[in-house]
C-alpha cells in the first residue's frame, strides 16, 4: 500500500517534470532549430544554413548593441554587486535602525514593481535632474546604468543577505580578538565567505541588466540602444530567422553559465557536506579527548600529517582493535550462555554482599575521604602522595600521547573508518560484555566463594528476592564486592594460571596503552602471583591508585609487588582505552579458560565499579589499621 | 569597540528583536549612506516627481508639461491640476477604466494558472532525489536567464496562424482550418504564465523544501482522503510561499507591457500598454504619470503584502540567529 503510494508519486513527479521541461524548453528548441533553417519563413523549414549567423555578424547596429549592452550589464553587475552587499550588511548585521522600514521597502519594491512604473519614474528623475545638471540630460549609457543599478540592487540583496545570514558570527570575532580591524574582517573574513553569493549575484544582476526591455526603453537617448531594444524593434516589424541565430547565441552563453553554475552548485553542496562530516568528526575527537583527559588542555590538531612509520603503528592499533572487537564479541556470546546456569547460585551470594555492605556503611569516616579522592584529577593522596601525584601526572600524558596517536589516525584517509569502526563496534560490544561480565562474572567469583565456604542455607524464594532487590539497589557495591571475593580466592589459592592471566591481562593493557611498560608488568606481575598474603595492603593500595582516576599505563610498570593485580584493572578504568583495554584483557582471558571470570573480573568488575572497589579497599584499610 | 562588534553583541544581548538605534555611530550610516541615498534619490524621489507631473498637464515644450510652481510678477503660484485624473475616471469611452479591470482580470487569472501550474512543479523539485533535484532546479530556471523578448518571439512562432502548434493541429485532424492563437487573450496568458513561472516556482520551491512531510503521512494514517491532506496540511505550511509567489507574479502582470504587445491582439489593451502609449506615442507625460500613479495606488495593498512577507522573512531569519 504504501509503496505503491510512494511508486504513484515518483511517476507522478516524472510526469510532471517531463511535462515541465517540455513546455518550457519546446518553443526555445523551435526557435534554435529555425535559426538553420535556408528559408526567410520563420515556421518553413527548407534547408540547412547558417547564413543567417553570418548576416547576423554583419549587422553593424546589432554589434553595436551588443557591446552597449554588455557594457552597461558589466558597470551595472559590479555596481550592484557592491550595493547588494552593503546593503546585506546592514541588514543583517547592522540590526534596526532609524529608517530600517523604508529601506526595506525601497529594497523590496523594485523587484515587484511594474516595469513600466519604474521606468517612467527612472525617466522623470533624469529629465528633473537633467535641467540642473548636464550629465543626467544626455541619457545614454550611463543613465541606463543608474536605472540598472537602481533595479538589480534589490534583487543582489536579497541573493548576498541570504548568504549574509549563513555566516558563523564566532570567526569574525576571532580575527578581531587577533587584533583585526573591521576593514580587514570584511575583506579578510567576511569578503571570501560571501563569494559564492557575489557571484551568483554578479551573475544576476549582468543578466537582468543584459535582459531588461522596458525600463531601457524609457530611459534611453537616441543614440543608446541595447540589444534587447533592438530584438523589439525587430520582432514587432515581423519574424526574423536573424533573431532565431541571435537567440541561438543567447540560449547557448547562458547554457553554458548554467552549466557551470550548477557545477559549482553541486561542489559547493559536496564542500559542505565534507565540511559537515569534518565538523562531526571533530566534535566527536574532542568529546573523546575531555573522556580521556578531562583536564588535559593539549589541543590536537586532526590534520596533522602522519609519518609513514606512525601511520603503519596506527594501523597495527587499528587491527589489534579489531581483533579485540571479535574476541569481545566471542567472550560475550559465551558470557550470555553461562549465567543461566549460575542464576540461582545468585542468591547465595546475598550473604556475603550484605555484610560487605554493612561493613560499608560502617565506616563513614573513609567514605567520606574517599568522595574526596575520587574527585578526578584531584590528586591528593596521604602518605606516598607525591608520588603518585607524579606518577598519575605521566601517566596521563602518555595516555594523551597514545590518544593523540589515535586522533591523527583517524585523520587519516585510509584509517579512518577502520578506526572509527572499530572503536565503535569495540566499545558498543565491550559495554555489553562488561555488563555482562560484572554481573555474571561476579555471580560466578561469588559462586565460587559460596562453594569455598559452603555454608550457606538461607532460603531460596527469600534470597532471591534479596538478590533481585540488591541487584537494582547495590549493583555496584555487589560487583566490587565479588571482585574483592573473587580476588582473595583468587590470591589466597595462588594458583599459577591465575598468575599467569592477570599478567597477561597486565601486559595487553600495557600494549594497548602503547606504552613500554609491558616487561617491567611482566616482571612484577610473577611476583605478585606468588604474594598471598598481605592483600589488604593491596586493597589500600588500590584505593590510592583508584582516587587517582587518571592515571594509566606508566603507572603499571612502577607498582610494586602485589599493587600490579589492582592496578592492572585500574589502568582498564583510566579512560580511553578502558574499553579496547578490557577487550584484550577479555581476549586474554579468554585463552586460559580456568580462570576466565577471576581475571575477567578484576578488569571489568574494578572498571564499572571503580568507587565501591575504593570503597572496600578503604574498608579493608581501616580494619587493618 | 568597533561597529561590527557591537552589532555582534547587540545580537546577542537583545536577540535582534526590540533592537533600538541609538547606539549606531558613523560608521554603521557610512555604511547604509550608499544604497539608502541611492534607493531614495533613484527610486523614492522619482515617485514623489511622478505624484507632481501627474498634478501638471501637457504641453508642447520641453519637457512636455506644465511647470507646477510658476512665478508671475514676483509671486508664488501652485497650480495643481486634476484634470489628468478626473479625464481618467470619467473618459467617455471608458479606456483607462476598463483596461485597469481587464489588467486586473488578466493578472489574477495569470496568477491563478501559475499557481496551479507551478505548485505540482515546485512539489516535484522539492520531493525530487537532492542530486537530481539540482539539475532540474537549474532547467526550471534556465530558460528565464534566457532573453525576455526572445522567449515572447519564440512563442510567436509556436503560435501563428501558420505555426508548429496550428500545424501539429492541423496534422492530427482535431482542426481543419488554422485557429487565431495570436493576438488573443489566451497568447497573453500562454505568455504571462511562460514568463513568470519561475517567479513562482521559487518561493513555492522554498516553501515546500521546509514542509514537514511526517504531517501528511500523519494524516493518510488518520484515514484523510488526499485532497483534504494537501488542503489541511501542505496549503497552510507551504502559505507564506503562495502569497508570495502569487505577488511576484500578479504585480508585474499589471503593468506588463511586452506582452500584451507581441502577443495580445486589440483586445488584449492592458494598462501598461496605455501608459507606453500615453507616453511614447501621444507624449502626455501628466496623464501616464497619472494613469501609474492610479496602478500604484491598486497595488498597494499586493505590494505590501509582499513587504510584509518580506518583512517576516528577514525577523524570522534573524531571530533564529
Amino acid at each position: 500500500m504504501l509503496a505503491s503510494k510512494e511508486r504513484n508519486s515518483t511517476i507522478m513527479r516524472a510526469v510532471i517534470i517531463v511535462l515541465t521541461l517540455i513546455f518550457l524548453y519546446m518553443p526555445i528548441g523551435i526557435l534554435v532549430a529555425y535559426s538553420f533553417n535556408e528559408s526567410r519563413m520563420v515556421t518553413v523549414w527548407t534547408e540547412f544554413s547558417l547564413k543567417w549567423y553570418k548576416e547576423l555578424f554583419q549587422d553593424a547596429a546589432i554589434i553595436k548593441a551588443v557591446g552597449i549592452s554588455l557594457f552597461v550589464a558589466f558597470f551595472t553587475a559590479c555596481t550592484s554587486v557592491v550595493i547588494g552587499t552593503l546593503a546585506a550588511f546592514v541588514l543583517v548585521r547592522v540590526g534596526r535602525f532609524k529608517g530600517e522600514s523604508l529601506f526595506v521597502l525601497l529594497m523590496t519594491a523594485p523587484m515587484v514593481l511594474p516595469e513600466v512604473i519604474t521606468g517612467l519614474a527612472l525617466l522623470l528623475i533624469f529629465v528633473t535632474l537633467g535641467s540642473q545638471f548636464e550629465f543626467f540630460a544626455n541619457r545614454g549609457v550611463w543613465a541606463i546604468w543608474i536605472a540598472h543599478v537602481t533595479f538589480t540592487s534589490a534583487y543582489t540583496t536579497v541573493v548576498i543577505r541570504s548568504r549574509f545570514r549563513e555566516l558563523d558570527v564566532s570567526i569574525e570575532e576571532a580575527a578581531m580578538d587577533l587584533g583585526a580591524g573591521p576593514i580587514k574582517v570584511f575583506f579578510a573574513v567576511i569578503l571570501p565567505a560571501l563569494m559564492p553569493s557575489e557571484v551568483a549575484a554578479f551573475l544576476l544582476a549582468f543578466t537582468m541588466s543584459m535582459d531588461d526591455l522596458v525600463v531601457t526603453s524609457f530611459i534611453a537617448g537616441p543614440d543608446a540602444t541595447t540589444l534587447p531594444m533592438l530584438i523589439f524593434s525587430s520582432v514587432r516589424r515581423g519574424l526574423s530567422p536573424e533573431i532565431n541565430a541571435l537567440a541561438t547565441i543567447i540560449v547557448f552563453i547562458v547554457s553554458i553559465f548554467t552549466f557551470f553554475a550548477w557545477l559549482s552548485m553541486v561542489k559547493s553542496q559536496k564542500r559542505k557536506k565534507a565540511d559537515a562530516a569534518k565538523a562531526a568528526r571533530a566534535e566527536a575527537v574532542e568529546q573523546n579527548t575531555h573522556f580521556m583527559a578531562p583536564h588535559g588542555n593539549e589541543s590536537i590538531d586532526p590534520a596533522k600529517k602522519l609519518s609513514d612509520n606512525e601511520m603503519k603503528l596506527l594501523m597495527e592499533q587499528v587491527n589489534a582493535l579489531k581483533e579485540g572487537r571479535d574476541i569481545a564479541n566471542e567472550v560475550a556470546q559465551k558470557l550470555k550462555s553461562l549465567p543461566e546456569a549460575k542464576r540461582h547460585v545468585a542468591a547465595d551470594k546475598m550473604e556475603v554482599s550484605d555484610i560487605d555492605d554493612d561493613e560499608t556503611n560502617d565506616e563513614t569516616e573513609s567514605d567520606k575521604s574517599n568522595e574526596v579522592e575520587l574527585d578526578p584529577g584531584v590528586v591528593e593522596l596521604e602518605g606516598d602522595g607525591q608520588d603518585w601525584a607524579d606518577l598519575a601526572r605521566k601517566a596521563r600524558k602518555a595516555s594523551l600521547d597514545a590518544y593523540r596517536a589515535n586522533v591523527e589516525a583517524e585523520t587519516r584517509e585510509k584509517t579512518n573508518e577502520a578506526m572509527i569502526s572499530a572503536l565503535g563496534e569495540s566499545a558498543r560490544t565491550t559495554t555489553a560484555v562488561t555488563r555482562l561480565a560484572s554481573t555474571d562474572v561476579a555471580e560466578a567469583g561469588k559462586a565460587k566463594v559460596v562453594d569455598l565456604e559452603s555454608k550457606d542455607s538461607k532460603e531460596d524464594t527469600v534470597a532471591h528476592q534479596k538478590a533481585h532487590q540488591f541487584a537494582k539497589d547495590q549493583a555496584q557495591k555487589e560487583s566490587a564486592a565479588a571482585t574483592k571475593e573473587a580476588a582473595e580466592v583468587m590470591i589466597s589459592s595462588g594458583s599459577n594460571t591465575v598468575s599467569s592471566t592477570t599478567k597477561n591481562s597486565i601486559s595487553t593493557i600495557a600494549n594497548m596503552a602503547g606504552i613500554g611498560g609491558n616487561n617491567k608488568a611482566n616482571q612484577a606481575a610473577p611476583k605478585q602471583a606468588t604474594t598471598t598474603s598481605s592483600l589488604e595492603d593491596a586493597k589500600a593500595k588500590k584505593a590510592a591508585l583508584k582516587s587517582a582516576m587518571n592515571q594509566a599505563i606508566e603507572q603499571q610498570s612502577k607498582v610494586t609487588d602485589n599493587n600490579s593485580l589492582e592496578s592492572s584493572s585500574l589502568q582498564s578504568a583510566t579512560g580511553g582505552q578502558a574499553t579496547t583495554a578490557s577487550s584484550l584483557a577479555l581476549k586474554k582471558t579468554n585463552k586460559a579458560p580456568s580462570d576466565t571470570f577471576s581475571a575477567k573480573d578484576i578488569t571489568k568488575a574494578t572498571t564499572d565499579q571503580a568507587k565501591s572497589l575504593t570503597d572496600k579497599a578503604k574498608v579493608v584499610d581501616t580494619t587493618k589499621k | 569597540m568597533s561597529f561590527i562588534r557591537r552589532a555582534f553583541l547587540q545580537k546577542r544581548v537583545k536577540g535582534e528583536v526590540g533592537m533600538t538605534n541609538h547606539q549606531h555611530t558613523w560608521r554603521d550610516y557610512a555604511l547604509i549612506v550608499l544604497p539608502y541615498l541611492w534607493m531614495i534619490l533613484f527610486f523614492l524621489l522619482p515617485f514623489l516627481i511622478i505624484f507632481k507631473i501627474s498634478l501638471s498637464v501637457s504641453e508642447i515644450a520641453s519637457p512636455p508639461y506644465s511647470p507646477l510652481v510658476t512665478f508671475e510678477d514676483g509671486a508664488m503660484q501652485i497650480i495643481l491640476h486634476l484634470e489628468n485624473y478626473t479625464f481618467i475616471f470619467t473618459d467617455p469611452e471608458g479606456t483607462y477604466i476598463r483596461s485597469y479591470l481587464k489588467s486586473i482580470q488578466v493578472a489574477a487569472f495569470s496568477t491563478f494558472l501559475c499557481l496551479i501550474i507551478g505548485y505540482p512543479i515546485a512539489w516535484a523539485l522539492a520531493t525530487a532525489k537532492p542530486a537530481m533535484r539540482n539539475v532540474l532546479f537549474m532547467l526550471v530556471i534556465m530558460p528565464s536567464w534566457t532573453s525576455f523578448v526572445v522567449r515572447i518571439y519564440a512563442w510567436m512562432t509556436l503560435l501563428k496562424r501558420d505555426g508548429l502548434i496550428n500545424d501539429i493541429l492541423m496534422a492530427v485532424g482535431i482542426i481543419d482550418h488554422p485557429i487565431q492563437m495570436l493576438q488573443t487573450d489566451f497568447a497573453v496568458y500562454v505568455g504571462i504564465v511562460y514568463c513568470y513561472l519561475p517567479y513562482m516556482v521559487l518561493p513555492l520551491f522554498s516553501a515546500l523544501m521546509k514542509v514537514d512531510y511526517s504531517l501528511i503521512e500523519a494524516a493518510y494514517d488518520l484515514g484523510c482522503r488526499p485532497i483534504k491532506t494537501f488542503f489541511n496540511t501542505l496549503i497552510p505550511q507551504t502559505k507564506s510561499g503562495i502569497l508570495a509567489g502569487s505577488m511576484l507574479v500578479f504585480i508585474p502582470a499589471i503593468g506588463e507591457y511586452v506582452i500584451p504587445e507581441l502577443l495580445g491582439g486589440k483586445n488584449s489593451i492592458l494598462i501598461g500598454r496605455i501608459l507606453w502609449q500615453e507616453f511614447f506615442n501621444n507624449r502626455d507625460w501628466p496623464l501616464a504619470s497619472a494613469v501609474a500613479i492610479v496602478m500604484l495606488i491598486i497595488l498597494v495593498i499586493p505590494i505590501l503584502i509582499f513587504y510584509k512577507i518580506e518583512r517576516k522573512e528577514q525577523e524570522g531569519l534573524n531571530a533564529r540567529k
